[in-house]
């Protein structure tokens, strides 16, 4: 693997991460024990405050852009907790997203980079192909091939995709308040189809008629995460046309990634997209018919706490579910080291996270964790599993609330 | 001027700080060994001078320099006795929260140095805690300060600190600055009696925990197995009504806190222990002895350490509590049996390099402190 | 500058390969704490234990190399900046709480320990860690101690030095030294008293024990808002005056506030001149009345828009707002420049107008959020590094602000300590002899001169300009 060490100032690319965006970071420090990667390494360098300064050296021509200084940009894992607590409001999303963007245009094109690039174009951009029933295993098998999975990550068990029911809407129960708008999404339907069924029963509770708009493909946020805003740019253009061939309140969404992508990405959509978990703790759902007598601690997802902002109303609806006992548990809003592709793309780091995530989690002993985006269930169930933990449930929040029904 | 038995060859009572400095550092240029002297009132405190030239008396360096009534800060020259910069202080409504034993008459230098404190230690802590700028004459006739007339104050390092509780071995304190605090809105103060040690200990126990803890609490001996608790609450009037009555002791006199720090002995000593060690402790005091203790601070007086191998068993229980036992008098046969301070500490030869830096010719106070 | 053949290997054998930090691009990043100037180490060292400190301390004893400890980076006066090179010891590794004694209520922590960690863990047992510096949710126990830091709750609580019983240290030679403990009256020089707030120029703390306090029955916030600067701080003068002392008692004028609505949405007012956080914590019936008192004496000092939180969620998002305050004017210009001088509180209008005059003058604003209960001022200067020359404006601003401080009587730092930012104005407010006291500390603790080097003491080397400003203290002196 090599890279290009071109003149200081080549981090002048047009996806380049503003000047005035990286000014706004005061150098104060306050993020630094929020990052997940700080907290392992205990380096600057593997730190928000690291990484802004960093890039802004690049674009002021203060360092070379090298194969060792791209390693730090690398291991952010884009949680954004970093921007939930900083009071400068330094939007490192968008730094960060377009930092990789430009990094992605300077670097050498490696084998791996543009495998993993490929491999997502190919398949998540392509519902067809990703529901095929092998999709999934060849996936897998393709990427253990090439080393980026590590053996212990093994995949959940598929139980068959989720499919929209027939003429594509889903009545409400009882009076009619809302059309809401459904985001199929790409490995939703066929990781967690019990987490799409729960969410639409939900829905359906709370008076929504539920449309899933035909056409519509991955929204393109890990592309953009992933540093291919060309990729992302083209997936939200055809789903902005899919969504808009009928009326909608709003759009909903289940994975908290796919949310915060929507919310910022999509400016044509973004104010009408809700989270689920917001929408639901907003219109209220009917009085639980049954208990739920379990012991359940809530992991957030990174992208609906951080870059959401939603932290209250899961917790408020797991703690109105009767029978059920809410535990929180440490640092419950750090990052479990899923990110995305990250666990595929740095294993170790993402491995360090993980452990002290399984730590904190299994120190409040629950019987069931949730959480409510697919990377983070993954992430949590592979953990679970290295230690032998599989009594611990991991469930998406819909199915939980959903169980009281 | 005598001091364990050495009768110093002159007096010097210098009237300012400037000569203090001068007089010190004509005495330490020519070898002479000088002991810095307040009111006398701690000077049974130290083992045996080895040498005692010069008495450096500090009482007519007394003024008050400041009280700034808006800031809760005074600032005040060594030789002024606490009970008089307390009754400047009530003059404006507020007051220096120490209380030592052995009272009245302490100057504010005697006491620094010496490092002595009371019963309010409890709720204000030592005046380690509310001391905000020293002035300090050192050997070589420097008049070096430190900190300032600001409640808040990181400029340099603190040697407020270093000063305090060394009885003068690196230089003379002569001005001091201190954090005042406004009168209590109200005070109230209770007391009740234990017959016996568990008893005695729970009934302290319990006033420590609660919601509002005294600002002092004492408990001493009585005779007959039998223990006095004795304890002050501070703060809105509603607070303290609440607490008086939740902990349920009798309503006492005020006055009985001036008789408490009036307690003194020719022949005690303090024994300084963390809080959990000090019921084991006192239990150590040989028996039909009396004492008097802070029990949520961890400190003990006992004011009959007349016999050494008494003594020095005591000591070494609370060294293995991590703790000491300080004479604070005592004669000069028991003095030199068991010694003033006990196990030196483990940096001693850190305090040694510091007692050398400043103090490097051993004029001040040779052989009666650590270093 | 670099370090002498072999010693990189070394540090590497102490540590590991993996934590240390040596290649040049990567050291650029660990030039800067949370202030304006920063200055490369040679290497980043990451210990991850007491002896492994003490073993990289020895080596650079044995190869005269300067040793800088760092906990967060967050400190405001450079004390973590490398300004002579050498190894920067990073004690973020180090961040386990090794006991909590609720009986004895203490707590014993690794440097690298954070603030608010700490806080976590003591509140499990109904206590708490009173000294909650702004930057709590970031900066070390370490890095606290160093600095004895303050932050809002010290008016009542005391500072950081008030709260550590003990530590033990790794001295200057790379041998360890325990100082202080649990019983109250130690025999023997205060070690510990001058270690705390030394800015790591006496040795590096690996372990610390602090004092832990019951979590108080009932806490009421009020917030309230005034005209201006000016009424607000009367009326600071007026609470304190009264005979209260409230647990915290915080000003933030109307530049602050804007930006700190801007980011956290607390609900303070946007039109208000300044605005008073004050708090009042013990029983139930206490704070009643001391916070009907307080919102007596506040309206009759032109208080407008008093509110008093609801619920502990108001409460926080108040004091989100106030400790977050001075990141959020990272909102208006991307750099800030912040002097923390200490004046007595009744001089607080006075000085307060005299730096609204200097930023006017330097035409620089200003934003003043701050202990105005402790006097303790934090005007940030606010700016941008891109502007041409602006360095040279600033810090002259920053200077005259600190100097007006220093004329009414007050102290050059209260609470970030004086790192490299201040040192060069140490003159002002001590004497040479003053000095020299300091310095014998200084020269008996560690002779060679490598712990933290050019923090402090004036540094001729460095800041030729403004050592030549000395004298002025025979004004400012405290007697």
């Amino acid at each position: 693997m090599g890279l290009d060490i071109r003149d200081p100032g080549t981090f002048q690319g047009p996806d380049a991460p503003s000047d005035d965006d990286l000014s706004t970071c005061v150098h104060c420090g306050l993020c630094l024990n929020y990052c997940p990667t700080f907290r392992v390494t205990g380096l600057e360098t593997e730190s928000p405050r690291g990484r802004i300064y960093l890039m802004t050296q690049w674009k002021r021509g203060g360092l070379p852009f090298t194969e060792e200084l791209v390693r730090h940009i690398d291991l952010c894992l884009g949680c954004r907790t970093c921007e939930a607590v900083c009071p400068s409001g330094v939007p490192y999303g968008r730094i960060i997203e377009h930092g990789r963007a430009e990094v992605e245009r300077l670097r050498r094109p490696n084998p791996k980079s543009l495998l993993v690039r490929q491999t997502m174009r190919q398949l998540l951009g392509h519902p067809v192909r990703l529901q095929a029933a092998g999709a999934m295993t060849r996936l897998g098998q393709a990427l253990r091939l090439t080393g980026l999975v590590p053996q212990s990550r093994v995949l959940p068990r598929l139980t068959g995709a989720y499919r929209p029911p027939a003429g594509r809407v889903a009545p409400p129960i009882g009076e009619r308040r809302f059309r809401v708008a459904f985001l199929l999404g790409c490995v939703m339907p066929i990781f967690y189809r019990p987490a799409h069924e729960a969410s639409v029963k939900l829905l359906q509770l709370a008076g929504c008629e539920v449309w899933f708009p035909r056409g519509q493909r991955c929204c393109g946020a890990l592309f953009a995460h992933n540093g291919d805003l060309e990729g992302a740019r083209g997936l939200r253009e055809v789903n902005q046309r899919a969504f808009g061939m009928e009326d909608f309140d709003y759009l909903l969404v289940n994975s908290a990634g796919c949310g915060s992508h929507l919310k910022d990405f999509y400016p044509n959509l973004g104010t009408r997209v809700r989270d689920l978990f917001e929408f639901l703790a907003e219109v209220g759902l009917p009085e639980p018919r049954q208990e739920v007598p379990l012991r359940v601690t809530y992991q957030d997802a990174c992208h609906l706490v951080h870059a959401q902002r939603i932290r209250k109303p899961p917790r408020q609806l797991l703690k109105s579910i009767p029978g059920l006992e809410f535990v929180e548990m440490a640092h419950a809003d750090i990052c479990c080291g899923s990110a995305g592709i990250y666990n595929a793309v740095q294993p170790e780091m993402s491995e360090r996270i993980l452990a002290e995530k399984m730590e904190d989690l299994l120190s409040v002993q629950p019987q069931v964790v949730v959480t409510a985006n697919p990377g983070c269930q993954m992430q949590l169930e592979a953990g679970l599993r290295a230690r032998g933990r599989q009594e611990v449930a991991v469930k998406h929040l819909a199915e939980v609330i959903a169980a009281a029904y | 001027m005598v001091v364990d038995g050495v009768e110093a060859r002159r007096v010097e009572r210098p009237s300012s700080p400037e000569q203090l400095a001068d007089a010190l550092c004509t005495a330490a240029a020519a070898g002479e060994a000088v002991i810095p002297i307040g009111s006398g009132r701690a000077l049974g405190l130290g083992d045996l001078p080895e040498r005692f030239d010069v008495a450096l008396e500090t009482r007519s360096i007394n003024r008050l320099l400041e009280l700034s009534r808006a800031d809760l800060t005074v600032s005040v020259e060594a030789g002024m006795t606490l009970e008089d910069l307390n009754s400047e202080l009530a003059a404006a409504g507020q007051f220096l929260p120490l209380d030592p034993f052995n009272s009245p008459g302490h100057t504010i230098g005697g006491l620094l140095a010496a490092g002595l404190s009371g019963p309010l230690r409890l709720r204000y802590g030592s005046p380690r805690d509310f001391t905000i700028g020293l002035r300090v004459a050192l050997p070589d006739g420097r008049l070096a300060s430190s900190g300032g007339r600001v409640v808040k104050n990181v400029s340099g390092y603190d040697l407020n600190k270093l000063h305090q509780g060394a009885l003068g071995s690196l230089g003379v304190i002569v001005a001091a600055s201190f954090k005042v605090y406004p009168r209590p809105l109200h005070q109230l103060t209770v007391e009740t009696e234990a017959g016996g040690p568990d008893e005695a200990w729970n009934a302290a126990e319990r006033a420590l925990s609660l919601s509002m803890p005294p600002a002092a609490l004492e408990m001493s001996t009585e005779g007959h197995g039998d223990f006095h608790l004795l304890a002050r609450f501070e703060g809105s009037s509603r607070g303290v009504e609440r607490t008086a009555a939740e902990l349920g002791w009798r309503q006492a006199d005020a006055a009985l806190w001036a008789t408490h720090a009036a307690r003194a002995s020719d022949h005690w000593a303090r024994i300084s222990v963390p809080r959990r060690s000090l019921p084991e402790l006192v239990r150590a005091i040989p028996a039909g002895q009396p004492w008097w203790c802070s029990p949520g601070v961890g400190v003990a007086h006992w004011p009959e350490a007349r016999i050494a191998e008494q003594v020095a068993a005591l000591r070494s229980a609370a060294e293995r509590a991590g703790g000491s036992l300080v004479l604070l008098a005592a004669d000069l046969e028991l003095k030199r049996q068991v010694g003033a301070w006990g196990t030196a500490p483990a940096t001693l030869p850190l305090m040694q390099e510091l007692k050398n830096a400043f103090d490097p010719g051993h004029a001040l106070s040779p052989g009666r402190y650590v270093v | 500058m670099g370090l002498p053949n072999g010693v990189l290997r070394e540090l590497k054998q102490i540590v590991g390969g993996h934590q240390v930090v040596h290649e040049a691009n990567d050291l650029k990043i660990f030039e800067r704490d949370g202030s304006i100037s920063g200055a490369l180490p040679d290497a980043v060292v990451l210990p991850a234990d007491r002896d492994q400190v003490a073993a990289v301390v020895r080596l650079a004893a044995r190869h005269g190399i300067p040793v800088v400890p760092r906990g967060a980076g967050t400190g405001l006066s450079g004390g973590a900046v490398t300004v002579k090179g050498g190894i920067a010891l990073q004690l973020s590794r180090m961040r386990r709480v090794l006991r909590i004694d609720p009986a004895s209520r203490t707590a014993m922590v690794e440097p690298g320990v954070v603030n608010q960690d700490l806080q976590q863990a003591a509140s499990r047992h109904g206590l708490f860690y009173a000294p909650d510096p702004s930057s709590q949710k970031a900066c070390t126990i370490g890095g606290n101690a160093a600095e004895n830091s303050g932050g809002p709750h010290c008016l009542y609580y005391g500072v950081t030095t008030n709260h550590v019983l003990g530590m033990e240290v790794v001295l200057a030679d790379g041998s360890f030294a325990w100082l202080g403990g649990e019983a109250p009256d130690r025999v023997g020089l205060d070690l510990l008293g001058v270690m705390v707030g030394s800015e790591g120029t006496l040795g590096t703390i690996t372990r610390i024990l602090v004092k832990l306090l019951p979590v108080p029955e009932s806490v009421v916030t009020l917030m309230a808002a005034f005209p201006t600067i000016e009424t607000a701080s009367h009326a600071v003068s007026a609470v304190i005056g009264h005979g209260i002392l409230p647990a915290a008692l915080e000003m933030m004028d109307q530049v602050t506030i804007g930006a700190v609505e801007a980011h956290y949405r607390a609900g303070y007012p946007t039109d208000a001149g300044a605005v008073l956080l004050v708090e009042v914590d013990g029983l139930q019936e206490s704070c009643g009345e001391l916070s009907g008192e307080i919102e007596r004496i506040l309206k009759e000092n032109e208080a407008t828009n008093l509110r008093i939180a609801e619920d502990p969620d108001e409460r926080e998002l108040l004091w989100a707002g106030r400790k977050g305050a001075i990141g959020a004017l990272g909102r208006i210009k991307p750099n800030y420049y912040l002097h923390d001088g200490v004046v007595p509180r009744t001089r607080l209008p006075e000085v307060l107008r005299r730096v609204g005059e200097i930023g006017d003058h330097y035409k620089l604003p200003v934003a003043n959020v701050f202990h105005a209960g402790d006097g303790n001022l934090h005007p940030n200067i606010l700016f941008d590094l891109r502007d041409a020359g602006v360095m040279d404006q600033v810090e002259g601003a920053g200077e005259e602000m600190l100097y007006a401080v220093v004329e009414m009587g007050g102290t050059l730092s209260g609470e970030h300590g004086i790192g490299i930012e201040k040192n060069a104005f140490m003159p002002w407010i001590y004497s040479a002899d003053d000095l020299e006291a300091m310095l014998r500390v200084k020269r008996a603790l560690d002779p060679a001169g490598l712990m933290n080097p050019g923090k402090i003491f004036p540094d001729p080397e460095r800041e030729p300009r403004l050592t030549a400003r000395a004298g002025f203290c025979a004004e400012a002196r405290w007697w």
